[in-house]
């Protein structure tokens, strides 16, 4: 009798159970919609950093995304962590990446070293900005294209918006790297990492903070360092979630504030109306 | 008949840059393992000293090198020579239907049949004359000769106008002859019925370039430009033959031909090399010795080449068809600029076209589009396709944007539509369910919107090259108009991947040699030893101190600091030295000693310290 009884309570609480599980995932998935802006749900690559995918809506750099990496200039490893994500996107998905290189200082063996496929690189040299940007988002919008990888020192709002428009449309990613200075203007990107490169005895160590992003990433920050021989990535620390910028950080964007201060035009006033104020919410936190 | 174009490589240079013809110019060709061999060079070059099948740094010891003389040095490209002789066999039609390219690899003649022909033009020394003027005004330097079989043609072409040159200098004990003439042909040439010379002569200018153009070796001190020359060099006075640089055979003569070199046969160079050192030098030789001992010794091929050239033998050849039915034109009968008038007609034109290339099985990869102005000179169009295309639509829709974007300064009277290259369209099969294919066709049209408006010159793709040396181990070529290129083969094969179709994909990797992900896999131990980023230029370091303490011996030299950008940047740890030493004969040597370097901020570097001037340069950033 005893047993007799226990079962439909077992029965009970079993059902019970998957449907809260199938309503936690519902909510989830919700909740995923709202951080998305309600984007199709695709199946993410991974950035390297374990702690970072987690904590990325989806699981992972999305692809139709654009991902910009901060960087104080040339040297500073920049290039490997984009290289990392492109080849991520290769292997998961058949196509094209293409570099729009305008100064032409690409060296192809060193990203044949890296794991990207020479024969699906194209290689573009645009003579200008207008055609830097032209050729960005002509390659964002066709489908063949796995990834857009590029190196650009300002982004006017309205390009900012087209090339997010274009990657989201044809599912294309896009990896920009951009100097510091750009954490200070507004960003139509999906993600923003600030990366700088650190002093160590063994392997080359970096630190990498989350300037923007959706979901709950803004501010984490990570050590990671990458293995000379195999090109590998460890992330060895998590130092942590903060909502205000690292030290470093803010000190660039006081220095840049007198820079960017300026009068915004009417395109940044807009895309500042809709999208992230950088500065504001800093100062709220 | 037989057109030669001496040193075809460097004609074709100087008729595209006419102001290459007062400097030496110098082709090289650099075979696989980057070792260069001069192999063709202007007259000018010629006079300097330089000569054929030498090597680089026989070039450099032995060339003149001086601030005064602005060597012109190219590297040999065969296949853009081929293709400007296929240009020129093309517009050669206009004397005679039939004109073919020489044998070989690398052809440097035209051959034309003028049976039936010459009679139109007035005979053949009036077909000879019209064709070396208009040659002439082109600004080409040609041979010719015209004879009964195409053996006597190509040999009196070559040799024919180095014997007449050599029966103007006498008495020949005074003369040094030219190195390709030896002294007993020299010696017989001399007392031939043609001469009519003086002890004493004056090279007036004309003379002066028809020597230099015929590599003539002048004896004594010349004046450049005054006309005068030292004594004892005696010039012909009979000079029609020279003016027009034609040799013409009577029908059944072979006398002057006979006199020739055994190389005007066709021969390969070794076998030509034993002739000599069995004392057969002329033709008229070889004819005297026993036809079964030489076809014991030498094989069939010496005893064929003489009966083709005697006409005992018929030789056939392939005339060269430049795609004729590949072409389309019409012209207006009132000159328009307006669109609704031009792009009917275009439209018309490349329906045209594609009609004929699906007929063909075949798709345009380069289009030529002219327009004749009225009073304007003609307007050319080059559109590059990615994959062979026999679509209008596709077509016309890279056509109508360069249609847009043009402003017409003159009424146009005719328009002409070329397919410059073709190649086979790829076979698909239709599938019942889509298959993914319409990437390809993104694809495609992806890289062609972004040649039209960048240039093919600036959308490339990548083949890496063995060479040690950094700014060389990688060459970059466009990805449009050509039939073999990499990007191209690897998006057929990822369709065959994508689609299933394994003997599909096996023909595509057999036929392209394409080993997918063999870069990323084959340099794996090499992960962070080149930087991202290599400058065109080293940079100059300006260095702020030496590290002599810390530092082992050898590399005391390695800066402890130095300002990069305005700011002093000092190195925590370093990697090194990689010293690459190569280049010696490509001329400028390069020996540098590579160090990768971390600084305190963190960023890495490769920097090096050049072998010869010690100095230090940044090359790259990781």
């Amino acid at each position: 009798m005893v047993t007799e009884g226990k079962r439909p309570d077992e029965e009970t609480q079993r059902r019970n159970g998957q449907a809260s599980a199938r309503r936690l995932q519902g909510l989830r998935e919700l909740i995923q919609r709202f951080e998305t802006g309600g984007s199709v749900t695709r199946e993410p690559y991974s950035s390297g950093l374990p702690a970072l995918d987690a904590a990325l809506p989806g699981g992972g750099v999305s692809p139709g995304s654009i991902v910009e990496w901060l960087s104080s200039g040339p040297g500073s490893g920049a290039g490997l962590w984009g290289a990392a994500v492109i080849r991520e996107a290769c292997r998961r998905r058949p196509g094209w990446i293409v570099l729009v290189d305008r100064d032409g200082v690409w060296h192809p063996p060193a990203l044949a070293s890296l794991g990207l496929s020479l024969d699906r690189l194209l290689w573009v040299r645009p003579r200008d900005e207008a055609e830097e940007r032209w050729v960005i988002d002509q390659s964002l919008r066709c489908p063949a294209v796995v990834a857009v990888w590029t190196a650009m020192e300002r982004l006017e709002a309205r390009w900012a918006r087209r090339f997010r428009a274009a990657a989201e449309q044809a599912n294309t990613l896009g990896i920009f790297e951009r100097p510091l200075a750009a954490a200070c203007s507004p960003s139509w990107a999906d993600l923003q990492l600030f990366i700088r490169p650190l002093t160590s005895e063994g392997r080359w160590r970096f630190e990498i903070e989350v300037v923007r992003g959706r979901g709950r990433v803004r501010g984490m920050r990570f050590e990671a360092e990458i293995d000379e021989f195999d090109g590998a990535i460890r992330e060895c620390l998590h130092v942590g979630e903060r909502n205000e910028p690292s030290r470093r950080l803010r000190y660039w964007l006081q220095t840049s504030r007198g820079v960017f201060d300026e009068a915004p035009s009417h395109g940044d006033l807009v895309s500042r109306l809709a999208g992230a104020a950088p500065r504001r919410r800093s100062a709220r936190a | 008949m037989v057109i030669w174009f001496p040193d075809w490589p460097v004609q074709r240079r100087v008729v595209v840059r006419p102001e290459l013809r007062k400097k030496p110019v110098v082709v090289f060709h650099e075979d696989a393992r980057g070792v260069r061999r001069v192999v063709s060079c202007s007259p000018l070059a010629w006079r300097w000293g330089v000569r054929k099948g030498w090597s680089w740094s026989e070039w450099e010891a032995l060339a003149p090198q001086s601030d005064t003389i602005h060597w012109y040095i190219e590297k040999h490209e065969p296949v853009a020579d081929r293709e400007a002789l296929e240009v020129l066999a093309d517009r050669c039609r206009w004397f005679t239907p039939l004109v073919g390219l020489e044998d070989g690899d690398e052809p440097e003649g035209l051959r034309l049949e003028i049976t039936g022909v010459a009679e139109w033009f007035g005979g053949e020394r009036e077909l000879a004359r019209r064709l070396l003027a208009w040659l002439r005004r082109a600004g080409w330097w040609p041979r010719t000769a015209i004879a009964d079989t195409l053996g006597q043609a190509w040999g009196m072409a070559r040799f024919a106008p180095s014997m007449l040159a050599c029966t103007r200098l006498l008495p020949p004990s005074q003369t040094s002859l030219p190195r390709y003439l030896d002294e007993n042909h020299a010696a017989t040439l001399s007392q031939r019925r043609r001469v009519s010379a003086t002890p004493r002569g004056v090279f007036d200018e004309e003379e002066h370039r028809w020597l230099e153009t015929h590599r003539w070796e002048m004896i004594g001190s010349t004046e450049a430009g005054s006309g005068k020359v030292a004594e004892g060099v005696a010039v012909a006075s009979t000079v029609d033959e020279r003016e027009e640089n034609c040799w013409i055979l009577e029908a059944g003569e072979r006398g002057d031909f006979d006199e020739l070199p055994v190389t005007a046969l066709r021969l390969p160079q070794e076998m030509v090399s034993t002739f000599e050192r069995l004392g057969i030098l002329k033709i008229s030789q070889l004819r005297r010795l026993p036809r079964e001992s030489l076809v014991a010794r030498f094989g069939d091929l010496p005893l064929q080449r003489l009966d083709q050239a005697d006409g005992n033998l018929e030789e056939t050849w392939e005339p060269f068809r430049a795609t004729p039915e590949l072409h389309c034109e019409q012209g207006l009968e009132i000159p328009a600029t307006d669109r609704e008038i031009l792009w009917p007609i275009l439209q018309g034109l490349i329906e045209e076209l594609t009609q004929r290339l699906r007929r063909r099985r075949a798709g345009v990869l380069r289009l030529e589009v002219v327009w004749h102005g009225e009073s304007t000179p003609t307007i050319r169009w080059g559109i590059d396709f990615f994959q062979p295309s026999a679509d209008t639509k596709h077509l016309l829709k890279s056509l109508a944007i360069k249609l847009d974007r043009t402003i017409w300064l003159s009424p146009i009277v005719g328009v002409e539509v070329e397919v410059q290259l073709d190649s086979p369209l790829p076979h698909r099969q239709l599938e019942l369910f889509d298959s993914g294919d319409c990437d390809v066709s993104a694809a495609s049209e992806l890289i062609e919107v972004l040649s039209g408006r960048l240039g093919r010159e600036r959308v490339l793709e990548v083949k890496l090259i063995e060479d040690p040396q950094p700014e060389r181990s990688f060459e970059a070529l466009p990805v449009v108009g050509r039939r073999d290129s990499r990007l191209a083969l690897a998006t057929r094969h990822d369709i065959a991947v994508r689609s299933g179709k394994r003997r599909l994909r096996k023909a595509v990797s057999e036929k392209s040699d394409l080993k997918i992900e063999s870069t990323a896999t084959s340099r794996i131990e090499e992960v962070l030893r080149r930087p991202l980023r290599l400058r065109r230029q080293p940079e100059p370091l300006e260095v702020i101190s030496l590290n002599k303490s810390e530092l082992r011996a050898e590399h005391r030299r390695l800066p402890a600091a130095f300002r990069l950008r305005g700011i002093v940047q000092r190195v925590h740890r370093y990697w090194g030295p990689e010293r690459i030493e190569t280049g010696w004969w490509r001329g400028p040597w390069v020996r540098r000693d590579y160090f990768r370097v971390e600084m305190t901020s963190g960023e890495r570097y490769w920097i090096f310290r050049s072998g010869r001037l010690g100095h230090w340069f940044l090359h790259g950033e990781f």
